[in-house]
């Protein structure tokens, strides 16, 4: 697709140039109440899945973001297009403070930003048939006749790598990868400023994901679109992104332009992720030696003391990395990474990691605009 | 006598368009304590192939032919409730799509706990604990915390693993594991991948593991198949699919990973789209995408047969044995260099 659809007019009044910031995300928290009781529920704790979370994104950027399971990327995620309410923080949008907007005053602005969602199977209406899914956002926001809507949907479905033929089919009549394109070609249909993309290739083989990501790539280039783009594959993730942020619990870890994390990552728990990455190769793979993650895994619903991460860290230190939170340290231009026993090296194996240097002690830089 | 044997399986579907015809001649065999890898095309039957042999598709439109042999019974015309008591008790399958199988009504712990006690005789505290248990053996922290809640309160990738605990409950024979680390971070992976290999190491277990992730396959397989529009195009063991690779399709999907090394703007892909089921191209399917096609590829299908090279390799590719060699040792030099 290399132009942009004639169905959807330009919401553009006042164009957010390239490298303004488009979004940005203050300090912003999600908790979940735990709740016992049926008839007086009673609150008996949370679930800090997101606690403080500062970053922006620039009009035509993509930011990766990664980080273990259930760490709270997804619910930082639907907070950002506000399906979720924020417990504080905030949150603006190409200049606007969104965060606490009524759901009337949101509604223009869900043709601005999208999702695609992690759950491809369970965000698809059941009871409808693809073209009409595909197609309900652009008639929700009236754009288009019900022929130039349906011409859309076809050409939508195409570029995703699907069939006319499947224009009239119900989702669970889909495979998994083929469902992950519907929700890809739902949020391209109104032609967004920013798309938080959720796992969006998750489900699809190398060659597909590739076209997928190409096409992507391309959108951006040609209109650019803006991305946040949350994946647990760090070579996607590499290849996508300009910027990656590396979440751990709720926090921000470590952000850093994609070459400077890749190269030289600073907090031990971005190191472990990048040691665990399995090689397409039979032979290289079993000569690889990942670093382990030692301890159980921590609970968002009491997390750890200070940092997060120490219960786990090969490079914990008693008496500091569990007393004391680590901000988020400088460690260079645009990056920044939350640890006292930062990384000196990289790449390193398992017993160079637990030998940990000295300790971070300038001034912590707090703000991550850069 | 293999644990599972297909034969000759073929899958179709009838849709107001007509008829999709998902699986067509699928034929592997399984052995106790193998782990077979598929992988292929997304939409190229893989699921179906794994749903067909568990007996899952929806019956009112499907059409299945073949065999399906588990133990030496044929489990495409065993009656419903054989299937139900093998499913429940000698294989089990992880799905693809976490949310069709878990209930959302229902919380976790409940779900959990069902399954514990109908496969085991123990009370209610007994199987609590071993719920608790498992969710602690897939990563799941606090469980006690967490059994309560419904699987919308849940994360993607804590979805999948509950899917897991759940099919390990009864240390079953077969694994049947439908892209099972998708929605996981790299180090959870790990975690899940060696809890598989404990259950074969313990239980002599076989695993039949569907994945895109070519790395997973690359550490996790014994052998591997390679599925392109309802077809098998290429199988072989792990290290030779990976060293000398044999199939154009396999070439294309080797080609498209992402590397770390190449600062490409654009990924390679596959030229073309995936080739409709309901009207299949005539003779290679992959024809009309094939970088090397040749006027035979286009009338002709090439069966599935053992490569010259090696007999336990098989193929289906018109290709001269000396291109598919100097492809693949092409295709090696990137991956080796990518890697290094
Ligand atoms: N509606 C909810 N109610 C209660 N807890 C929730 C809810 N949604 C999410 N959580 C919890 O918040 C935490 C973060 O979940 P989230 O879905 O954001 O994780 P994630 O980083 O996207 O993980 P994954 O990679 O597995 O998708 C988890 O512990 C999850 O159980
Ligand atoms: N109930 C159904 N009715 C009609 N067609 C179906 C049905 N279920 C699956 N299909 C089609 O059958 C083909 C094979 O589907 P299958 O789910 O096996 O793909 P897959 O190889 O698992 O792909 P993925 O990697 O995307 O999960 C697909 O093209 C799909 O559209
Ligand atoms: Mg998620
Ligand atoms: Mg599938």
């Amino acid at each position: 697709m290399n132009e942009q659809p004639t169905t959807a007019v330009s919401t553009n009044d006042r164009p957010a140039a390239a490298g303004d910031d488009l979004l940005v995300v203050d300090n912003v928290q999600k908790y979940f109440p735990i709740t016992r009781g049926i008839i007086f529920q009673k609150q008996i704790g949370a679930v800090q899945a997101v606690d403080g979370v500062t970053f922006s994104v620039k009009q035509g950027e993509t930011l990766g973001i990664v980080g273990e399971s259930g760490c709270g990327k997804s619910t930082l995620a639907r907070c950002i297009v506000r399906l979720l309410d924020i417990t504080a923080g905030s949150i603006q949008f190409d200049g606007r403070d969104i965060s606490r907007l009524s759901r009337m005053a949101m509604r223009p602005m869900r043709r601005e930003m999208t999702m695609i969602f992690q759950d491809p199977y369970a965000s698809l209406n059941p009871r409808k048939r693809v073209g009409s899914i595909v197609g309900e956002p652009l008639e929700v926001h009236g754009l288009g006749s019900a022929d130039e809507i349906k011409r859309r949907v076809q050409e939508l479905l195409e570029v995703v790598g699907l069939n006319p033929e499947h224009y009239n089919r119900f989702p669970h009549e889909f495979s998994g990868g083929q469902r992950q394109r519907i929700g890809v070609a739902r949020a391209l249909a109104v032609n967004p400023k920013l798309i938080v993309c959720d796992e969006p290739v998750s489900a699809l083989d190398v060659s597909v994901q590739a076209q997928i990501l190409n096409l992507l790539k391309d959108l951006q280039d040609d209109f650019g679109l803006t991305y946040i783009f949350i994946a647990h594959d760090l070579n996607v993730v590499r290849h996508i992104s300009d910027r990656v942020l590396v979440m751990y619990l709720g926090k921000v870890a470590e952000v850093a332009s994609r070459d400077v994390l890749y190269k030289e990552p600073k907090h031990p728990y971005t190191g472990a992720l990048l040691s665990a990455v399995p090689i397409p190769n039979p032979e290289l793979g079993r000569k690889r030696e990942p670093i382990v993650l030692e301890g159980d895994v921590p609970s968002p619903v009491n997390p750890p003391s200070a940092c997060r991460f120490h219960p786990r860290c090969p490079r914990f230190v008693e008496g500091h990395c569990d007393v004391e939170e680590p901000q988020l340290y400088s460690f260079g231009p645009g990056h920044v990474a939350a640890c006292h026993y930062p990384l000196e090296r990289w790449p390193m194996t398992p017993e160079e990691m637990r030998r940990r240097g000295t300790a971070r002690t300038e001034t912590p830089e707090q703000a991550l605009q850069t | 006598m293999s644990l599972l044997e297909v034969k000759d399986l073929h899958t179709s579907f009838r849709t107001d368009d007509g008829i999709v015809r998902a699986v067509e001649g699928v034929s592997f065999e399984v052995e106790k304590g193998q782990t077979l890898g598929i992988v292929g095309e997304s939409g190229s039957g893989k699921s179906v192939t794994c749903l067909t042999i568990m007996g899952l598709n929806p019956s009112r439109n499907t059409i299945s032919t073949g065999e399906a042999l588990w133990k030496g019974k044929n489990l495409l015309t065993a009656k419903p409730r054989e299937l139900r008591e093998i499913r429940g008790s000698e294989i089990s399958m992880i799905f693809q799509d976490p949310m069709t199988s878990l209930n959302p009504v229902h919380t976790i712990g409940r779900q959990l706990i069902e399954a514990i006690q109908l496969h085991r005789d123990l009370t209610k505290r007994a199987a609590h604990a071993r719920a608790r248990e498992l969710l602690k053996a897939v990563g799941i922290p606090k469980a006690d915390a967490r059994m309560d809640d419904y699987p919308h309160q849940f994360s993607g990738g804590m979805r999948q693993r509950v899917m897991i605990a759940m099919a390990l409950i009864n240390d079953p024979d077969l694994l049947i594991a439908d892209e099972p680390t998708t929605a996981l971070d790299v180090t959870t992976q790990a975690q899940i991948l060696t809890l598989m290999k404990r259950l074969q190491e313990e239980f002599g277990s076989a695993v039949l593991i569907i994945t895109h992730d070519l790395g997973v396959v690359a550490e996790t397989a014994d052998d591997v198949l390679v599925m392109y529009a309802a077809n098998v195009v290429e199988q072989a063991s792990v290290d030779d699919l990976f060293n000398r690779p044999q199939h154009p399709y396999t070439w294309g999907l080797m080609g498209s990973l992402p590397r770390l090394e190449a600062d490409l703007e654009r990924l390679t892909q596959i030229p073309g789209q995936p080739p409709s089921l309901l009207r299949p191209p005539a003779g290679c399917r992959f024809h009309p995408r094939c970088p090397h096609v040749m006027e035979v590829c286009k009338t002709t299908v090439p069966p599935l047969a053992p490569s010259e090279r090696d007999p336990a390799h098989l193929q289906a590719c018109h290709l001269d044995q000396e291109t598919k060699d100097r492809e693949a040792a092409k295709l090696l030099e990137i991956t080796m260099a990518g890697a290094g």
